[in-house]
């Protein structure tokens, strides 16, 4: 029971107003503001301040005319979903099914897999996609100049379905979930990077060393040496689309990735990476990276 | 009726898949009626992570998706509202993130997006007094740790402590201390 010489926390104040206190504790502030006027005060401006920043919290003006169609846009994503045959309709469906889903798996598999493993660049795809596949992805940007990036002007466009399906297609993903990659763009659009399916790779967030979160570090980095003129655009562009390792290892100046630059594991529930729209508006000119690793290759 | 299905191009019939059909149309009817509940707040509190209006829908498009996902999975239906919080904070402040690499900017909470909420019907004495507190609350909830600002909006969405805690990723007590703080700040001003 609370002493009636000591007053209740503004803390236990609050819990009680929100229902947050244990029974006991709630009869024995309730005990105590029958008796003291000023915790009754004091209970009086919080509720009448949480009451007052409620308020105008909940009027923000958040309803948008995208808003407007959101639930129609919602419904339309959901029927694509539910149509797709995938892996999690089977989590629930009848035993019998799952033998007969599995061994459609196995048949499904090995063909693919004989198929691809004589596809050399399909092997580096699966290759943790630490790197992308050259002649798939040789980067591309924008044509835009350093100053006009380093004053913050950037021609980033959605990345589309269409785009996305293509770049997942060519790397023969298409049923990665997509918790366990973000389409990254190999040239990131800081440094001019284009939206184009010629500068997107799905890079896997579990390749265990090089992988989606470090490079995020170097797409720090390379901006930031760009625009105090440390480096020229066209060099850090090549460099992105040549080999990102290696840039990091350079401009890091270390073989493997900084303890620092190891992010936190990805849960699965909470992370998609990529937000894609049915239309997109078309950007300015796009020029491939020259020098890229599929120059080099067909100049072999 | 239950429709048939294809599993990597191979069709099953109908009677082994039909628990599976149905399951998910009831899904779906799931995630439509949680959005209808909780996109609206979704939406505010998205939004007060200082992103575009069309930052935000994708926002909130991703975490009904994420939700039918997680529905189908079979995982767990409890307290979805708090999951929706949740899923939709953190990748809010992934956008926010990518946003201010790009453009060397960091959103927050935009006053001017605030409708007034002073009473009509108040004098114009009472109104100017009113429209003065609220000034003053705003300039304080501007001024707040985002922590704090984060867990005042929460709170203000209608989550529990415990909801609060998993969404900022913080301990039951930090946020009754954090809503303290705040509040005292808030009262200060009112009284100011």
């Amino acid at each position: 029971m609370l002493a009636m010489n000591r007053h209740v926390k503004d803390r236990e104040l609050l819990q009680d107003l929100d229902g947050e206190l244990s029974e006991s504790r709630r009869s024995a502030v309730a005990r105590h503001l029958d008796e003291c006027e000023a915790c009754r005060t004091r209970r009086g401006a919080i509720v009448s301040a949480a009451f007052k920043v409620s308020a105008e919290y909940r009027a923000t003006n958040a309803a948008t005319a995208l808003a407007e169609h959101s639930r129609a846009r919602l419904e339309s994503a959901l029927e694509r979903m539910a149509e797709e045959p995938d892996r999690w309709r089977f989590a629930s469906t009848p035993a019998i099914a799952i033998a007969i889903a599995a061994v459609t798996v196995l048949v499904a598999s090995a063909t693919l897999f004989f198929q691809r493993a004589a596809d050399t660049s399909m092997l580096a795809a699966r290759h943790h996609l630490a790197l992308p596949v050259a002649s798939i992805t040789p980067g591309a940007t924008w044509d835009v100049s350093a100053e006009e990036l380093c004053s913050g002007t950037t021609h980033t466009r959605p990345i589309t379905t269409a785009m996305r399906a293509e770049v997942l297609n060519a790397y023969g993903v298409e049923n990665l979930p997509s918790d366990q990659y973000e389409l990254d763009y190999l040239i990131t659009p800081e440094l001019g990077g284009a939206t184009d399916a010629r500068n997107l790779w799905p890079q896997r967030y579990q390749s265990p060393t090089w992988n989606a979160r470090v490079k995020d570090e170097l797409e720090r980095l390379l901006p930031q040496l760009v625009c105090s003129r440390q480096l020229d655009l066209a060099t850090a562009q090549r460099e992105m689309a040549v080999d990102w390792v290696a840039a990091y290892k350079k401009y890091f100046k270390t073989d493997l990735p900084l303890e620092a630059h190891h992010g936190p594991a990805v849960d699965d529930d909470e992370s998609t990476g990529v937000y894609l729209l049915a239309d997109a508006a078309p950007g300015p000119a796009v020029r491939l990276v020259s020098g890229s690793r599929a120059d080099k290759r067909n100049a072999r | 009726m239950s429709k048939g299905s294809s599993v990597f191009g191979v069709s099953l019939p109908a009677s082994l898949v039909g628990y599976g059909a149905e399951s998910t149309a009831s899904t779906q009817e799931d995630v439509l009626r949680l959005f209808d509940e909780c996109a609206p707040g979704l939406r505010r509190y998205v939004w007060a992570f200082g992103l575009t209006a069309e930052v935000t829908e994708d926002v909130v498009q991703d975490v009904f998706l994420q939700l039918f996902k997680h529905l189908r999975l079979g995982r767990s239906r409890a307290n979805l509202r708090g999951w929706i919080f949740r899923v939709g904070h953190n990748l809010a402040l992934k956008h926010r993130e990518k946003a201010a690499r790009r453009h060397r900017w960091e959103g927050t909470w935009d006053v001017e997006r605030v409708d007034r909420v002073i009473d009509p019907a108040a004098d114009p004495e009472q109104q100017l007094a009113d429209d003065r507190r609220v000034r003053r609350l705003r300039a304080v909830v501007c001024a707040l740790p985002e922590l704090d600002r984060q867990c005042l909006f929460l709170r203000a969405e209608g989550l529990r402590y415990r909801d609060i805690a998993r969404t900022l990723d913080i301990s039951l007590g930090g946020v009754a201390k954090s809503l303290a703080r705040t509040m005292r700040r808030l009262t200060n001003a009112a009284e100011g």
